[in-house]
């Protein structure tokens, strides 16, 4: 399929989306999913796949009625000067969501791998990468996004195999032992810390080939590779998961194969490389928002976003009140289905609106 | 031109400021002055006693009138193929640096250019930076002629096309883009024409001068997109895959363009080989190649900050080694692959009879006086030498991985492996950011093109390759838009 400057393929976008997603049954924990029953997040990663999909749908009406045009460009398009708030939502939206993504790197790396590291460092280095990556624009994070699904399927894959050898069918419990709680609070953080339908409202127009088929695809093979994941970790290490911090990392680090016993590199590799890309993929549609109040200094503008990331991150690490605040699940939630399907929704009813409006003045 | 013969010369003599070897040789045609022009040590003198003197001054002219006896000599008389009439005195001087020989006539504001080149030449020999073990012996030389010629024996069909041009407005620089008519992209050429008219520099003396040209924003990427050979074979199974080539009067190797970044990895041999060789020999460039690349960073990242990673023994015995020595293994390593660094650069730039006293001076100061001084460990010296041997295994990529190597090293040493793996991944990005000819420079891979990639982690059999051989312009992700596409 031939290229067009400045898009990318329906295959590259979901294998960029792919190792972004991962990153996020990474770092969930007992604290976050609101329950030590680490198996039924199973089941909250399918559940959250079903949420995906009937959130999508205004976002894909609206796609379907113009397949050129961003969110924020429907916004403008419907709402005129005021559309251009949407732009500043996602913006903001998308910098917060990674200043969180960011200082749970520091804590990962602070509390788990690396106690003598200096965290902000680690980030600042970081951030300059991505700062770099973005602006060289969508399509160079697409085409490393594929290189980098591929090292993460290895990755998880040798992981995978680590941890079925030890594998114990005694270390699982019944499903929802203690209510249906947790696998909703565990379905509400997938949704919510998985940021790819407000990432999808502003890349559509730039991907071209079957985006709503992949959509699906993509969806569904990326619950099932989580709640495998989960599963494999469960059957592998059982209870000793409960009270750990980064219980997927701590299963890594247990995990054998034959003479290659250092699995946790593994995982740190993909945590590394789906931060990395999801940073710099937010950093150019950050950089695409304010690209509707000024079209002058790109590169200044990815700059300060990149500056306004670190600071954050540092706040929400350094600052325990401010980390309780913002990590706050009913908050995020809202900001995510806002994002996802809250806005989608509001113009796709502005445009019916305006629609039956101007069919009245016609019959009129 | 003017018509008048002393008046011409007087204006070539000008122009060369009596250049000792501008010889003018003045001479009578049936009464008419004439006068021949060439420049010493350009032409063959025997060529033009006998093709151009000789028929002149035996010419039976019955004409009277100068234009007349010139257009009769033109032809009739004269007995040289390359032959060319010119009223231009910014041409015809031209032409007279490029090794031909002028005639002017009195009366006549016009000169006869013949083709009579005569200068010393390396012949065809070995290519020195492109070996192989079962191909051609024959390499691009430094007269352009010669290497048209190389080509036009290799592919005996109209369909190659020579584009000739000048560059450099000093030096003049002869060049001819090279092609196939049916494979090569129209629209390729055309960018390809255009970036070579806004060449603006006064003397082109080799290929390096016009990377910067010919791709667009080349500085702010890690690898060039225009690739160079100094096979004529490996030229043309590049222009049957719908490449240009570029060759440069005076440099013996042809610039081909787009370049993709696996083609670093290709070689003519593997073709020639067994396929399951081949793949063996592909794989072993690409783990020589990250070997050369981030051994040393792996090496001082693990050491410094992730002893863990090492298996106990292994650990200890460097740990033993490296007690002794005065410095951090960060400096160790930068200190031994700036020393090495050194070292190729002397061996490459100091004269042949005294590069095995450098060969054996850095062998006994590094392999030897390092490690027994102990300033420097063991396997400090083993990682940075097996790191240095890896990368002439890829040798197209030596330049990047020479500094990328330093850079990575220097990562590692201040973050441990998070900083080699965010370098790593900057290398990759810049690496799929690069659009060469508006092909994407990590093209088969990423786009991927699954037919492609038979050509890549594997060596597929001939059969298989033939089945799926795209042009270049043809690669999934191309920008590429000939007008009929358009």
């Amino acid at each position: 399929m031939k290229g067009k400057k400045g898009q990318i393929t329906a295959f590259q976008l979901y294998a960029l989306l792919f190792s972004i997603q991962v990153l996020m049954v990474l770092f969930i924990n007992g604290s976050f999913t609101g329950g030590n029953d680490f198996l039924d997040n199973t089941v909250s990663c399918l559940l959250a796949a079903g949420l995906n999909l009937l959130f999508s749908l205004p976002l894909f009406l609206l796609y379907r009625a113009d397949q050129t045009m961003s969110i924020p460009e429907w916004s403008v398009h419907l709402l005129g000067k005021k559309g251009k708030g949407v732009a500043l939502y996602y913006g903001a939206y998308l910098l917060f969501m990674d200043g969180i993504y960011l200082s749970l790197f520091q804590v990962l790396m602070a509390n788990v791998i690396e106690p003598h590291s200096v965290p902000w460092v680690l980030s600042l280095i970081t951030v300059i990468a991505a700062c770099y990556a973005a602006t060289l624009g969508l399509e160079a994070s697409a085409r490393a996004g594929v290189f980098l699904m591929v090292l993460v399927l290895v990755g998880t894959g040798l992981l995978f195999s680590g941890l079925l050898v030890q594998a114990d069918f005694l270390h699982f419990q019944p499903l929802f032992i203690d209510g249906a709680r947790q696998t909703v609070q565990g379905c509400l953080v997938f949704f919510s810390f998985g940021t790819q339908l407000p990432l999808l409202a502003l890349v559509l127009p730039a991907v071209r080939g079957k985006v709503q088929r992949g959509f699906v695809l993509w969806n569904l093979l990326t619950a099932l590779f989580m709640a495998l994941l989960i599963l494999v970790a469960v059957a592998s290490c059982g209870d000793y998961l409960r009270n750990q911090l980064f219980p997927l990392y701590t299963a890594a680090s247990m995990a054998r194969l034959s003479f290659f016993e250092r699995m946790d590199m593994l995982f740190v590799v993909a945590w590394m490389c789906g931060l990395f890309l999801k940073l710099s993929l937010d950093l150019c549609l950050i950089q695409r928002c304010i690209g509707f109040f000024t079209s002058r200094g790109k590169y200044l503008v990815i700059l300060l976003a990149g500056g306004a990331l670190l600071l954050l991150s540092q706040v929400v690490f350094h600052n325990a009140e401010f980390k309780q605040m913002l990590l706050d699940l009913v908050g995020i939630c809202i900001l995510s289905f806002i994002g996802a399907a809250g806005i989608p929704w509001l113009l796709l009813g502005v445009r019916k609106w305006k629609e039956g409006k101007a069919d009245e003045k016609t019959e009129g | 031109m003017e018509r008048s013969l002393s008046q011409n010369l007087a204006a070539y003599r000008r122009a060369f400021g009596n250049s000792a070897d501008l010889v003018i040789r003045t001479f009578a045609v049936t009464g008419t002055p004439a006068a021949t022009l060439v420049l010493e040590g350009m032409v063959d003198k025997k060529l033009v006693a006998e093709a151009v003197l000789q028929p002149i001054l035996n010419a039976q002219l019955v004409q009277k009138e100068p234009e007349e006896k010139f257009s009769y000599l033109m032809n009739n008389a004269l007995a040289t193929v390359d032959q060319e009439c010119l009223t231009e005195n910014k041409k015809a001087m031209e032409k007279l640096m490029s090794g031909f020989a002028l005639f002017f006539l009195d009366g006549c504001a016009r000169c006869l250019a013949f083709g009579v080149q005569g200068f010393v030449a390396r012949g065809v020999s070995d290519p020195q930076n492109e070996s192989m073990q079962f191909g051609s012996r024959e390499g691009f030389v430094e007269p352009l002629n010669q290497n048209m010629s190389l080509l036009r024996r290799r592919l005996k069909t109209p369909d190659l096309t020579f584009e000739r041009l000048s560059i450099g407005s000093s030096s003049r620089t002869q060049v001819a883009l090279a092609y196939l008519r049916s494979e090569a992209s129209p629209e390729i050429l055309r960018k390809i024409r255009q970036n070579l008219k806004k060449v603006n520099l006064k003397i082109l003396l080799s290929a390096g001068y016009l990377d910067a040209y010919l791709l667009h924003n080349s500085h702010r990427f890690l690898f060039s997109g225009t690739g160079y050979s100094e096979r004529p074979d490996t030229v043309c199974g590049k222009l049957a895959e719908g490449r240009v080539a570029l060759l440069i009067d005076g440099t013996p190797l042809a610039v081909v363009m787009p370049h993709l970044f696996i083609e670093n990895f290709q070689t003519s041999d593997d073709y020639a080989a067994r396929p399951f060789y081949a793949t063996f020999i592909r794989w072993l460039k690409y783990i020589a190649f990250t070997i050369a690349l981030f051994l040393p960073g792996i090496y001082v990242a693990i050491t410094t900050y992730h002893p863990e990673f090492l298996p106990q023994a292994l650990l200890l015995k460097i740990a033993q080694a490296e007690a002794a020595t005065p410095f951090p293994i960060t400096a160790e390593v930068l200190l031994m692959i700036l020393i090495y660094e050194i070292m190729r650069e002397a061996g490459l730039r100091v004269p042949k009879l005294l590069s095995q006293a450098v060969s054996i001076v850095g062998a006994l100061v590094v392999g030897d006086a390092a490690i027994s001084s102990g300033l420097v460990g063991a396997p400090t010296v083993m990682v940075v030498a097996l790191a240095a041997i890896s990368s002439y295994v890829a040798p197209k990529l030596y330049e990047q991985i020479a500094v990328s190597r330093v850079v990575l090293t220097l990562l590692s040493g201040l973050t441990g492996f998070w900083g080699l793996l965010l370098g790593a991944l900057v290398i990759l990005i810049n690496v799929c950011a690069q659009m060469a000819f508006d092909v994407p420079f990590a093209a088969p891979v990423s786009p991927t093109y699954p037919q492609g990639l038979l050509d890549v982690f594997v060596r597929a059999p001939w059969r298989k390759l033939l089945q799926h051989n795209a042009r270049v312009q043809d690669l999934p992700g191309s920008e590429v838009v000939d007008a009929n596409e358009r």
